[in-house]
């Protein structure tokens, strides 16, 4: 028969297991995040309104940043910090083929996305903030927001003057 | 009654490494179990298997359940939902055995149903192989269809020069080393019933070719 003690212990590494089992798995998606942010850091100054879009070459061995890299895609990415109000996205891609602008909450979750068939022809403008308000278009459930806009490429041998300039019309700023 | 605080001191000296045992082992099987259930059985809910490919139902949607989040931001971190794109991932072969790059394998199919798809092989630590002439995917745009409507891929460390594993449709995936092998097929904008029901794609097959 086990003696109160031994079984105290066992019951604490239970529940110690079970705590830190948990934690691990809430915290795994987080982190990532916080590794993302941290690696894309602020660039740009919020503080003078505008967020400089990070452009990452197209995908070959040596991008690590983010696992399972597309290298069809070409990626433009925006760090939104809403600590202080609410941040305005813009873009006028005039493509043609697949485009889209994706939102992801500091928990790693897809909360939102525009794709090029539902926005139409038109430029885009999007409102973002993280508490609701009459002139926000999107509410986001965190204060810290990765935007990920991908656009396709047929082919990596093709012309890429076209969606370089697509990418570069994205735009990230408080107002 | 007086104590002895010579013997209190002891006592408590003696309780540290038990209690920092119990702590230890506690922590170690909760990572060790948490680490686990992230990358094999925990979100085994959410996946759906078709052939070798496996997609999950739940990726980058806020309704995922926490193993579902934690293992797609592991393996698949920034993914689109299943209606703007669906991911199968293949690690073994049609017979089940699991993919090496070091090997040949051929892969067939129908091209998917949907706007635009892709087919990408990736070493195990889910980046890209360091190919030749940028050759990391097969897509929509480039891959040559058979009169069937077939794409036809032959992975490997080397490009085939002849024999069966050549052919007017056959595309290389340049796979270089020793190394775990993972391939991606991605399906932007799938047909509305495909978006529903992953579990109907008609899913390429992989065959290894010859001895590895």
């Amino acid at each position: 028969m086990l003696s109160h003690r031994v079984a105290l212990r066992i019951m604490g590494v239970v529940a110690i297991a079970i705590a830190v089992h948990f934690s691990v798995v809430w915290a795994v998606p987080r982190v990532m995040m916080w590794k993302l942010f941290d690696s894309l850091g602020q660039s740009g100054d919020r503080a003078a309104g505008l967020q400089r879009p990070v452009l990452p070459p197209l995908a070959d061995a040596t991008a690590r940043r983010v696992v399972m890299p597309n290298p069809d895609l070409l990626y433009g990415l925006c760090v939104l910090d809403l600590e202080r109000g609410p941040m305005i996205v813009r873009a006028d891609p005039k493509l043609s083929t697949y485009w889209s602008i994706a939102l992801y909450s500091s928990n790693s979750d897809n909360f939102f996305v525009l794709n090029d068939r539902e926005a139409g022809p038109l430029p885009v403008e999007l409102r973002i903030n993280a508490v609701p308000d009459q002139s926000a278009s999107i509410v986001s459930p965190s204060k810290k927001v990765l935007l990920l806009m991908r656009i396709l490429v047929p082919d990596r041998a093709q012309g890429m003057d076209a969606l370089e300039a697509a990418r570069s019309s994205l735009r990230c700023s408080t107002s | 009654m007086s104590v002895n605080p010579s013997m209190n001191a002891s006592g408590l000296t003696s309780r540290i490494p038990a209690l920092l045992w119990t702590v230890l082992l506690g922590v170690f099987l909760g990572v060790g179990t948490a680490w686990w259930a992230i990358r094999n059985g925990g979100a085994a809910q959410s996946l759906v298997k078709v052939g070798p490919w496996e997609t999950s139902l739940l990726a980058g949607s806020p309704t995922a359940d926490p193993y579902t989040r934690a293992r797609v931001a592991v393996v698949g971190l920034l993914a689109l939902g299943r209606q703007e794109t669906l991911y199968f991932v293949a690690r073994t072969d049609s017979s089940g055995q699991a993919l090496r790059s070091r090997c040949q394998y051929r892969i067939d199919g129908l091209a998917p149903p949907a706007r635009w798809w892709s087919l990408t092989a990736y070493a195990d630590d889910h980046f890209l192989f360091e190919a030749p002439q940028d050759r990391f995917s097969l897509n929509g745009a480039t891959a040559l269809l058979d009169t069937q409507g077939e794409f036809h891929v032959l992975t490997g460390p080397t490009k085939p020069t002849g024999g069966a594993a050549t052919g007017d449709h056959l595309a290389w995936l340049p796979t270089p080393g020793d190394r775990g092998l993972e391939l991606t097929l991605r399906l932007y904008h799938p047909l509305p019933q495909l978006q529903r029901e992953p579990r109907e794609l008609i899913a390429p097959t992989i065959k290894r070719v010859g001895l590895c």
